[in-house]
């Protein structure tokens, strides 16, 4: 996968990664936490059960006709086992058996401790030196349901929050980086002529240092197109006015004259110094064309332009 | 008229002044800001020719401080800066006209022409006053039909009563709108170019208040 252009989309994509990888870290982690400690609880309850049960188990089997045989004991009241056991001697004889248990189920071994099988989960206390042992089963669909519905009640609202929790990221993202946008798009948005300061106004620190230097550019900009500017003004100046002082001198000397040999002079050198006029005033417009000033953000129709020039020029011929 | 020219070359100010001169206007010619400043304190102009840039100074504060002063004198503005937003700077500022330098002195005469007109009240150049026809542009009066020729001075005298009908206007004031300061005049000066134009265009054509100075006469 490649890495989004965008600041606002890699802000997001990492942010909502690393939420939604450690909300579920998280989960699994407390799921397997509390699992563990539902076994723990079961076990001692199991075992707890099988301890309190041997030693009535003993007590019946001393007490009764050894000719009875294997006893199952009768419900007191009619219900649902949830824990079933037997108990045997060491040769593996069933001496007793709670009503609902299945004797198939049990493991053959009655070796003290814990035991599993697909469906159960036995705990076996011996006494008599191993003449007597009792097994308890317990059903692991219950445990098995217990630990479902843990994952079911950490992880449903997961599934809810997790989507919430993007979605505010990325919303919080987007809010976040606004003023960023709003500045790329103030910048965007600005004519090729606009040498304003962008403005600061409201704009988070960590981009004052880039508006900053914006701004710094710009005024450089614009105080080098005023200083071009500035010059061509000048130059205009400097050219014009002596021009003009000439060519009112010349304008005053043919009125003022009554000699037509002389008023015709002056005539010439007016004529010859509007001539050098346009020609100080074409290398004025070069000059301010290629200071910038003529840009414009909008394309203008060039073919008008050409046909004045080149009627100027066949008629300056 | 009395005119104020402010212009720093002095070639293009010598050439001016001697235009307008010869339009029978009287000219100060002043070259720095400080000095028009003075002229100003000094006497009342009818126009002011205003250069933009001088030694001492830009013309276009110049000109916003005059008219934040209330001073409504009318000004044209003689400049080399040609940019259109030099222009709008400098009308904006309070400029009747703007001539880019270089500019044709006849033209530039005419715009003076123009500009004053504007300020008398009314922009046409053909008046009739009475049995005289006369051409403000072109300076030709014609009486009952007949040109009657007037020297620079006499027309400006006729044009200074004609910009301000029904006015008494004082020897002294005739004085000042027609002579520039360092111009030496007789005492008499006034009177005997009146005496020309009556003669010239008829008794009526101005009248004497004993004392006080002399108006337009009721056409």
């Amino acid at each position: 996968m490649s890495w989004p252009g965008s600041l606002q989309a890699r802000l997001a994509l990492g942010l909502g990664l690393t939420l939604t990888v450690l909300w579920l870290a998280a989960t699994a982690w407390t799921i397997l936490d509390l699992r563990h400690e539902t076994e723990e609880l079961f076990d001692s309850a199991l075992q707890e059960t099988a301890q309190r049960l041997l030693p009535l188990a003993v007590t019946e089997i001393v007490n009764r006709d050894p000719e009875d045989g294997a006893q199952t004991l009768a419900p007191i009241s009619d219900h649902e086992e949830f824990f079933t056991y037997i108990v045997r001697d060491d040769d593996g004889e069933i001496l007793m058996r709670s009503h609902a248990a299945d004797p198939a189920l049990f493991p053959a071994s009655a070796e003290t401790g814990f035991a599993t099988t697909a469906t159960h989960r036995f705990y076996s206390e011996a006494t008599l030196q191993g003449a007597i042992r009792l097994t308890v089963a317990e059903p692991l669909a219950e445990r098995q349901g217990v630990a479902r519905d843990l994952a079911m009640r950490l992880g449903l609202p997961l599934l809810l929050v997790l989507p919430l929790t993007l979605i505010i990221v990325v919303l919080a993202v987007r809010l976040g980086l606004g003023a960023l946008r709003r500045f790329g798009a103030d910048l965007t948005g600005r004519g090729a002529r606009d040498l304003s300061p962008v403005s600061t106004d409201g704009l988070p620190s960590d981009l004052r240092p880039l508006a900053d230097t914006v701004n710094d550019l710009l005024t450089r900009l614009s105080e080098a197109f005023e200083a071009e500017r500035g010059f061509a003004a000048n130059a205009a100046h400097e050219l014009r006015t002596p021009l003009a002082g000439a060519i009112a001198q010349a304008q005053r000397l043919r009125s003022e004259t009554a000699d037509p040999a002389t008023a015709e002079r002056a005539e010439a050198i007016e004529a010859t110094l509007k001539r050098l006029t346009r020609t100080s005033e074409r290398l004025m417009q070069l000059a301010r064309a290629e200071g910038g000033r003529l840009r414009t953000d909008t394309p203008a129709d060039l073919r008008p332009v050409l046909r004045v020039i080149t009627d100027e020029i066949a008629r300056s011929g | 008229m009395r005119i104020l020219l402010i212009e720093d070359d002095t070639t293009l100010g010598a050439a001016i002044r001697d235009q307008i001169a010869g339009d029978g206007q009287s000219v100060d010619w002043v070259t720095r800001l400080d000095a028009a400043g003075d002229a100003l304190a000094g006497a009342g102009f009818d126009l002011i020719l205003l250069d933009l840039m001088l030694p001492d100074g830009l013309g276009v504060p110049f000109l916003k401080n005059l008219r934040a002063r209330g001073d409504v004198t009318p000004v044209i503005i003689l400049t080399a800066l040609d940019q259109v937003s030099d222009r709008i700077k400098g009308l904006n500022a309070g400029a009747d006209d703007y001539l880019v330098k270089p500019f044709d002195l006849a033209e530039l005469s005419a715009r003076v022409g123009s500009v004053a007109r504007r300020y008398s009240g009314n922009p046409n150049p053909l008046v009739r006053h009475g049995d005289l026809d006369i051409d403000l542009a072109a300076r030709r009066i014609t009486r009952a039909g007949k040109a009657v020729p007037l020297t620079a001075r006499e027309w400006a005298l006729f044009e200074a009563f004609l910009a301000r009908p029904g006015q008494l206007l004082s020897k002294a004031q005739l004085e000042e709108k027609l002579y520039a300061f360092d111009t030496e005049i007789d005492s008499n000066t006034i009177e005997v170019h009146v005496s020309r134009l009556r003669k010239k265009l008829g008794r009526a054509v101005i009248e004497t208040e004993r004392g006080m100075g002399y108006r337009l006469g009721a056409r």
